[in-house]
């Protein structure tokens, strides 16, 4: 949670000049090369070469861009975006990545809004059931990549073990196991030893008949509550 | 006036945004015997200005003037509204406020009550503010996400013509005509904002403009 508890101290006019002084002066250093960097970021993605593809993934790792871009909203979409890719082209697997959806900014960002949608519909129940047809969709036909969605969910959902565990039982019960174990993998890395997320990969293990590979992961639980214990009782462990 | 409708009013120029918010209204519980009403104000002049023109258009008593990237997720929020409103002195709701404006007039930094959803592009959070009893707090200002009323006030397009201020000069507009503006006490967020980042480029001749123009009754 963020807190606004803390903000008192900094109701004075002194602070607000200080405020105006810092946005006039990354205005005149910074502001005036935005339009320039957008129209560039847009040339590489609408050219889609390697070549091109290069020369933003390095303008993307330039901690000092980062640094001064990073509360544009626009570059600030990119950044994910372009985590994302990173992540995607280490990934010899995949044909298709992030950057396919999109030949600029704005077309990249209203893909990304797209997804975060859909993850909001299941989240807040909002047309949930086709929210979660949709996405079983694109990562069908590789509109999106279990990375995409696994960076999507972790900045835009609020209880993302929750989604995690809703959208894996979604593509589970669709028959894309690899895909369900692929993001609960995902999941794993990122809420380390949670319970719920160890259990449904072993259920998914036991299914397949993995039944050591199951138990290795249930075995990873250090605080087992009653979702183990069913679990162990659904596969006859108990 | 018609006393059984509810109108919702959203000033956009996205219609991606547009939509989706759209897709939230039509999930929402209509409470018996009301109809509901939406007006989208396209690429307003300003927020003020959009706000005026939505107002004028409809004969609904009640209004929800909400920003596009606000998605309502409290299914019950029509009901909620018109329980608050039963109290006739209260003339204006909104999901985050201030019980007393800070002396610069930045909302952020006084001590705000709420309950929302936010997303900063990098991530989501629930807004920790200030914790309260009893169905709901009085402020003295409330943000623009999302402001619900049942009286008519003019919104004060004559003053700020962006798209900050309109909010905390129309909590002053229905301070000064003797209506009580509250924020609900929420167990969980009645809505998300998908606020992204803050753009300050006009907040501050803004503020300059409100400072001028109100004499602020800080303290309830």
């Amino acid at each position: 949670m963020n807190s606004s508890h803390n903000f008192t101290n900094l109701d004075s006019e002194e602070n607000i000049n200080n405020e105006i002084n810092e946005l006039n002066d990354w205005n005149e250093k910074y502001g005036i090369y935005l339009s320039a960097y957008t129209n560039r970021i847009n040339m590489l993605l609408l050219e889609h070469s390697n070549i091109a593809l290069n020369e933003l993934s390095n303008l993307f790792y330039d901690k000092q861009f980062i640094q001064q871009y990073k509360s544009i909203p626009s570059i600030a979409y990119m950044i994910v975006i372009m985590t994302i890719y990173k992540d995607e082209s280490g990934d010899s697997d995949l044909t298709q990545t992030i950057l396919d959806n999109g030949n600029n900014i704005d077309e990249l960002i209203s893909h990304f809004k797209e997804i975060k949608f859909l993850l909001w519909n299941i989240e807040f129940d909002v047309d949930k059931s086709d929210a979660l047809v949709i996405l079983n969709e694109y990562i069908a036909n590789g509109h999106i990549t279990i990375t995409e969605l696994t960076y999507i969910i972790q900045s835009t959902s609020i209880n993302r073990v929750e989604i995690f565990l809703n959208i894996s039982r979604f593509l589970r019960f669709n028959n894309n196991t690899k895909g369900a174990l692929s993001l609960l993998s995902n999941a794993n890395t990122i809420f380390f030893v949670n319970e719920l997320i160890l259990c449904e990969i072993a259920d998914i293990y036991f299914q397949c008949g993995c039944n050591e590979v199951a138990l290795k992961f249930l075995n990873m639980i250090e605080n087992k509550s009653e979702c183990t214990s069913c679990l162990k009782n659904k596969w006859g462990l108990i | 006036m018609n006393k059984n409708k509810i109108c919702f009013i959203m000033c956009t120029n996205n219609t991606q945004y547009a939509s989706e918010c759209q897709r939230y209204l039509n999930s929402l519980i209509i409470p018996i015997d009301y109809h509901i009403d939406f007006l989208a104000i396209l690429d307003a002049d300003s927020i003020a200005a959009g706000y005026n023109e939505g107002m004028n258009a409809t004969d609904a008593k009640y209004k929800i003037y909400l920003h596009q990237d606000v998605f309502i997720i409290n299914k019950n929020l029509l009901i909620d509204i018109l329980n608050i409103f039963k109290d006739i002195t209260i003339g204006m709701i909104g999901m985050v406020g201030c019980k007393e404006l800070p002396k610069t007039g930045v909302m952020w930094y006084g001590e705000r009550v709420g309950n929302i959803y936010s997303n900063h592009i990098y991530n989501s959070y629930q807004s920790d503010l200030l914790p309260f009893e009893g169905q709901y707090c009085e402020v003295n200002a409330i943000d623009g996400l999302m402001l619900i009323t049942q009286y008519d006030l003019p919104w004060r397009d004559d003053l700020f013509k962006d798209w900050d201020y309109y909010d905390i000069s129309q909590s002053c507009e229905f301070i000064n005509a003797g209506y009580k503006i509250v924020v609900p006490n929420m167990k969980s967020p009645w809505c998300i904002h998908d606020d992204g980042m803050v753009d300050l480029n006009n907040y501050y001749q803004n503020r300059e403009i409100f400072l001028k123009t109100y004499k602020i009754n800080r303290a309830l």
